[in-house]
This record gives structure tokens, sequence and C-alpha cells, in this order.
């Protein structure tokens, strides 16, 4: 049992209304790159949502973005754009959008300067404060992709390099530090941040012309103590950037359309799935029918049979831990299930299972789902519908829960005489599933022990190998954002993370 | 102020090697859960919600000050009839452990019999340097009496002793007849609904001590609080801990009765439990570091808005500038 540090807790207490101070940054090439851009966005309105233009503005947000949140220099190698490409992609849009491909051009030569550029004030900034105040000091960053090529760039600091790289999500626990460094707008953290600080003093720093609002206040409508509250910033008749339109939008479509395929027409094997954005650019559908689940991982639980739980679908939400496979195609549990459990009898009841699936999908491909329900249920099923027969055809499932609806299904399909060998059959498939998923449930449980989860907090994605498991690379995702919608996707995607 | 939880309020943690007093908001969740307990109707119950940035200790402290608030009462009938059924049942000269004038005294059991028109058990018993005694138990004592747990005879074996002397830490809170009394309690007045494993380490593993002559006195929340989970048998416990997610015992979370407190810890159980609770009074502990935080604060701000009134927390200690709480009244369904 992890002991729970009451000396942590009390020192949590004592951080209530830590001084938050505000520091703005100044770069002048920097602030005619990110002036430039939020002009041509605003001049191209709703054309911006154009796939031309997106293809376009997406990386250079993305740049911009990446160093307003990181202290990396504006040359950093890992997040240089294309340019050749964009200059490409800007050439093209000369004679269909002229004038704002001339303003296209004005953010590409700024560009073109920072890309050379070797400054970083945010690291100068960084480098300043912690001399002054003192080296018991964390650093905190919304952007946890770039936290490699920060740590090698302030490695390059005396006084930097010894800072401990935090994710938010690390700040939930109850360790408490001297100073946190907040880099970019207070908007882009959650709002425990500065509402539980874990920090006795608090500097965040954001570039000048970035407006950051601060978010609500969330309190009881009637609290006895009022909640913490920041400073809005003052107001300046210059020109700025919102903080909120400087973040990565999630183009829940784009990502939808990017994972689609021929395949989704295949209205048979369709599920209703919900897509969960991963951290590291990675999503994933998870199908969203009742009393579905997901392997998830619980960093607080102490014992490591505890952290390794199947949580409802439903349950899923932005902090969660899934753990997917990662690399391998198809079930691992069907590999697994062969290889160990099934052995020589694999290939014969593989065989068999796709028989009567086969037989059962030409059937209700000759007629329709709802006549084949209806068919199941004259022939002595009492739990044939149309979501069950799509059940009844799809890969994921091994057979029905009662014998008399797959005696139904052997019936209709002309395997009535052999219905209890069938059953029998598909029971052995089941029970090995069962026995490999326990198997595999017992692997991961020994690799948990060994893990360092505080990476997975810190990145929000960790590698796991079993090495027991045939081409078994599991990995372990921190959800970032959930879909409002729910999507009709083939049945095969669901479960297996993509690129975004 | 209660003089059990006055003590409470002199309790030291462990920082290194030295103790040091619990702070401030630890004596104010202490005080807060007091008050919930002194402030109970028979019409309305009391909805109190907190905000704290902490996800530890909470939810402890709150019960804490709830329990050492609540009278000691005298065990529930069906449960001493059950129990005296027990041992009537036993073969004569079973060996017997009764809790007699605050001390534990050991005999066998001689068997039951009916005095003054109210049934009871004799036994006989033993004291050093003392000759034999004999004396009638009536059944609404028979929780004070217990079979010796480590006996030899044919009688059936009962695990872990309940009847126990009190630690010393205990003995600062409560005297000999409270102890016993509570070692035959049968009711539980808080149920706490959250992560049970950092409740245990919260009340069982962290070690606390009160100053007593110069020297301190050391026990664990667990010895006051008496969490059913973390103890042996039912009897005797004050307190519950149900997982916030698949115990079925939430299923009968209705059955609760309008004298005890419901503690949701985590705005993860407040969103979960909150609906299920329409009778006892309830504290939610929401910790703004929670992802669901805001939406359990939308739940309770919905709660209070629809309230039958406003509900003044007198706690004996002022409110802690960490801690927000809003707390309103409902009508008991």
């Amino acid at each position: 049992m992890r002991p729970v540090d009451f000396r942590q807790v009390a020192d949590v207490y004592e951080c209530t209304n830590a001084p938050v101070t505000r520091h703005r940054l100044n770069h002048h090439a920097f602030r005619s790159y990110s002036l430039s851009l939020a002009r041509l966005i605003r001049a191209l309105g709703e054309l911006a949502a154009d796939e031309i233009w997106r293809s376009i503005l997406s990386p250079l947000r993305r740049y911009g973005y990446s160093v307003c949140s990181a202290p990396v220099p504006f040359n950093e190698p890992v997040i240089r754009p294309d340019l050749d490409q964009l200059n490409r992609r800007k050439d093209k849009l000369t004679f269909v959008y002229p004038a704002e491909a001339i303003q296209l051009g004005v953010v590409l030569d700024h560009l073109t300067v920072l890309v050379d550029c070797a400054d970083s004030p945010y690291a100068q900034w960084l480098s300043d404060s912690v001399r002054q105040h003192g080296t018991d000091g964390a650093l905190l960053l919304r952007n946890t992709k770039l936290f490699g090529a920060v740590e090698r760039h302030l490695f390059k600091f005396p006084y930097t390099k010894q800072l401990t790289l935090l994710s938010s999500s690390q700040l939930t626990r109850d360790n408490v530090f001297g100073t946190i460094y907040v880099v970019g707008a207070a908007k882009w953290f959650p709002p425990y941040v500065f509402e539980a600080p874990r920090a006795r003093q608090i500097h965040i720093a954001c570039y000048s012309w970035i407006t950051d609002s601060p978010q609500k206040p969330r309190s009881f409508v009637a609290a006895a103590v009022p909640s913490t509250e920041l400073d809005p910033d003052e107001e300046t008749a210059d020109e700025t950037f919102d903080a909120g339109d400087l973040l990565p939008v999630v183009d829940w479509n784009s990502i939808r359309q990017h994972a689609s395929s021929p395949e989704t027409s295949n209205q048979l094997d369709s599920v209703e799935a919900m897509l969960a954005l991963l951290e590291s650019d990675a999503a994933v559908f998870l199908e969203a029918s009742p009393g579905s689940t997901v392997l998830a991982l619980d960093l607080d639980a102490d014992d490591p049979k505890e952290r390794l739980d199947r949580i409802d679908v439903k349950d899923v939400r932005i902090g969660t831990y899934l753990l997917l496979r990662t690399t391998g195609g198809g079930d691992y549990v069907v590999a697994e299930a062969d290889k160990h459990f099934l052995k020589d009898q694999a290939e014969h009841l593989r065989a068999a299972q796709r028989h009567w699936k086969t037989l059962l999908l030409e059937e209700v491909k000759r007629t329709s789902p709802l006549h084949v329900s209806l068919r199941l249920l004259d022939l002595g099923s009492s739990r044939a519908d149309e979501v069950n027969v799509r059940n009844y055809i799809s890969a994921r499932s091994i057979r029905t829960r009662e014998p008399e609806d797959f005696a139904a299904i052997m019936r209709l399909v002309g395997l009535g005489d052999r219905a209890d060998e069938y059953w029998d059959m598909m029971g052995q498939i089941d029970r090995a599933h069962r026995l490999a998923g326990f198997r595999i449930r017992r692997q991961l449980i020994r690799q948990l022990e060994h893990l360092d989860l505080n990476q997975l907090e810190r990145t929000g994605k960790l590698d796991i190998t079993l090495p027991d498991l045939e081409g078994g690379a599991l990995t372990a995702f921190r959800v970032v954002d959930v879909s409002p919608e729910v999507h009709t996707i083939s049945g095969y995607r669901v479960g297996h993370p993509f690129e975004v | 102020m209660n003089e059990r939880v006055a003590k409470s309020l002199d309790l030291h943690y462990r920082d290194g090697d030295e103790w040091r007093p619990i702070p401030h908001w630890a004596k104010f969740l202490i005080s807060l859960g007091a008050s919930v307990a002194s402030a109970e109707g028979d019409t309305r119950r009391i909805v109190v919600a907190v905000s704290v940035p902490s996800p530890c200790y909470a939810a402890s402290f709150i019960a804490l000050g709830r329990i050492l608030a609540e009278p000691i009462v005298e065990p529930d009938p069906a449960a001493y009839t059950s129990h005296f059924e027990f041992l009537a049942a036993l073969p004569a000269r079973s060996p017997l452990i009764y809790f007699r004038r605050a001390e534990l005294v050991h005999g066998p059991f001689l068997g039951t019999d009916s005095n003054n028109g109210e049934d009871g058990i004799w036994m006989v018993y033993q004291k050093p340097k003392q000759p034999p005694g004999k004396c009638f138990i009536p059944k609404r004592w028979s929780l004070r009496v217990e079979l010796e747990p480590d006996h030899k005879g044919p009688a059936p074996r009962t695990g872990a002793g309940r009847l126990r002397k009190p630690k010393p830490f205990v003995e600062r809170f409560f005297t000999r007849e409270e102890h016993y009394r509570i070692l035959c309690n049968t009711t539980k007045p808080v149920t706490v609904i959250g992560d049970t494993n950092r409740f245990r380490a919260e009340t069982v593993v962290t070690p606390f001590a009160v100053p007593a002559d110069e020297r301190w006195i050391e026990g664990s929340l667990q010895d006051l609080i008496r969490v059913s989970k973390f103890a042996a048998g039912a009897i005797g416990c004050r307190s519950e801990i149900l997982a916030k997610g698949r115990d079925p015992a939430l299923e009968a979370a209705g059955a609760h009765t309008a004298g005890s407190l419901v503690i949701l810890d985590g705005a993860s159980a407040a969103i979960r439990r909150l609906h299920q609770y329409n009778n006892p009074n309830l504290v939610a502990v929401l910790q703004r570091t929670e992802p669901e935080y805001l939406a359990a604060v939308d739940l309770l701000n919905a709660r209070y808005i629809n309230r039958a009134d406003d509900f003044e927390v007198k706690a004996s200690v002022s409110p802690s500038p960490a801690i927000s709480i809003m707390a309103h009244t409902e009508v008991r369904s």
C-alpha cells in the first residue's frame, strides 16, 4: 500500500493563494510572424477551414504554438516547418487567391527569418528567473511532445539544467515545489494549476502580444471562501493575438475522414464508436455500444493488479490512460488464444467460425438484417434483432450467449444438424479467448511492476513490450480529448490507434 | 464543543523524527464533521459541499469529527438477541470473556436462565488472587460477552477476539465503559464512498499521536473511527468505506437511516452516487485536481439552487482559506 504522506498534504494546503507573477516577453521577429499569421487567418475568414488553406495554416499555427508553448529556440529542427513545400503551395494559390497569397508571402518571409534564428526568449527568461529564485523549481509545459527538445536545450544553461519538467497531470499529486515556472498562457492549463497550486510561488511567462484572459474560476454559487482568481491582462491598444486562438484546433471531421476507408461502407460490420484523441498526435475509435469496455491504467492504484482495469467506454474522458495495441495486426487475444490454447486445433476451429459467419453474411446480403432477424425469431431465437444480427456476423463475436439463438442461426444457414457440434467448437474458442485474456493480463501486471509510470504521466505515452506476446507491443496513451459525437465506422477499426 | 472532538484537535502527525500539531485545515475538517452531527433534524437533511486542494485526509477527518461527536448508544436489540442465541447454544463450560465493571474477566459458561423475568446467561469468573465468582448477565448485555477466541473446546471458533482492552491512544478519547459500548456497537453512522486503498492508507497506516505527561501516545484514525472493512468482524465498527465504482453494496444505499452521514470522497464519487442518497446527511468532498471537478460543482450548485434552506455550518474552528464550503438543507425523502 502506498503511504499517504501527511507532511506533503500539509504542504499542499500551505500553497493555497501562492502568488502568481506574470512576465511578458518580447521578440520582434516572432511578434511580426505571429501577428502577420493572425491577420492572414482573419482575412481568410471561413476560407481558413478549406482543405487547401488548412494544409498551409496547420504547419504555420503548429510552429507558432510550439515556440509559444515551450522554451526551444526558433531554429529548433524538431518544430521546423517545410518551407519549400509551403512556398510551393503559396505559388499555386497566387492566381486563385492573389490578395491572400500576398499576405501568406509576408508570413513566410517572417518565418524564413525565424527558422534561422537561434534566440530563445523563454530559455533566457527561465535562466534569469531560476538564478533569482533558486533551483527548487519545476517547469510546467502544455506541449508534452517537445519535452525531449526542451530538455536538450535547457541542459545547455547552468541554471536551467536542474529544472524538473512537468505536465499538468503531474500536478494532481501532492508533491510541492518551491517555484513552478509556467511557459505559455494561463488559459492553456487546467484551472487546478492555479486553484490548487503545488508550489509556493508561480511565475508564468508569455509573449506580450498574446492576450490571456484567465478561465472563469470554478466555485460554488454560495461558497463561504472565494476561489483563487487570476488577474486578467491589462487592456492594450496594440495588436494582439488571443491565447485561445493559438491552441491547435481539434478537427474531429478531418480525423474521422483520415481514418475512414472503403471498408467503412460495409454497413454490416459497422459499429457506433466514439473517437478519442490521444497524446502524441494519435487517435482511436472505441466501440460506443452499451457495455463496451476498454483496457485502462489507473496510475493512482498502488497495487499493480489494480492498476490494470477494464473500464466502460462511456467513462473514458480527458486524462484517462488507455492501453492499446500498437504493433501487429488484428486482435492480440485471437493470436494468443490460437498459439497457446487452441494450438493445432486453431486452424480447424477458426475455419468453422468463418464458415458459419460467411453463410450468415451471405443470407443478410441476399435479404436484409431485418429479414434475417425475423427469420431467426421464427426459427426459435429469442434475442435476434438487427443489432444482434450485425454482432453475430462480426468477427469480434464468437457465438451467441444462449444456445437456442445459436441453434436458430445454424438452422437458417443450413447447418441445423451440426448445431451442437458448432456450439461446442465455438465454446472452445470462447474458453481459449478467456484464458488468453488472463494470460495477457498476468504479463501486463508483471510489466507494470517495473515500468516507470512517472514517464507516462509526464509525456502521456509509454510503449510496453510483452516479451511472450506474439508481435506484442502495447502502448499506454493519455486521452487528450474526446469527440462530442458518435461515429459509425467499420468494426475492424475499433481499438487500433492511428496517426492524425 | 464535545470533549472528544476537542481532544482530537490536539492530534499530532509525524514529520520526520518529530510530532507536529495537525494543521488548521485538518482541525476545521474535524469540526465540520462534528457540526453536521450536532445539527441533525428529523425532517430535513444537511448537504455540505467541500472543495479541497488535495484528495487526501479530508474525508477521514470529517468522518473522525462526526464519529467523535456521535453519542455512543446501546446496541440494537436484534443484534444482542442474535448474539445471545449464539451464546445460549454453546456447550457448558465453554470459555468466555466478559466485560464486567470496566475490566475483562474470564471464565466458563454455565448456562442460560431467567432472572426477574429477564433472560440471561450464567458464567463463573476468575479474578487474580480472588476466589471464583458467579454472575448473571442479562440478555441486553450479551454483546459484552464473547467466546475465548483461542479456546480448544468443541464450541465453534470465532476468529479474532472482539473484546479487547482499549489501546492507550483510544483511552485518551473514550472511557472504558464507552469503549466496550463501542465494541458492542452494531450501527455505522458514517459511510465513506471513495478510494478504498487511499482511505486505508490514511486511516490505518498513517500514525497520529496525542501528548500525555511529556510523552506521546501513538495510534491511528482507525482506532477511533473503526472502519469495518479494515477490522475483523462487523460488530464494534462505526464506519464503512465503499468503493466508488462497482461495489454491489451500493445498491442498498437507499437503506441508510436519517441519522447517518454519507461522505462522497471525490468529484467522481459525487457524480456517480449523489443521486443514490436522498435520506442521510451528506458531505461531498470535491478535489480541485480531479477531471470531473467542474461537473461535480455544477451538480452540487444545482442541488443548492433547489434547496429547502441555507445551512450555517457552525464549526468550532474557523474555515481554512484552502477550503471552500457550501451547505444547505433538503427535505428528507
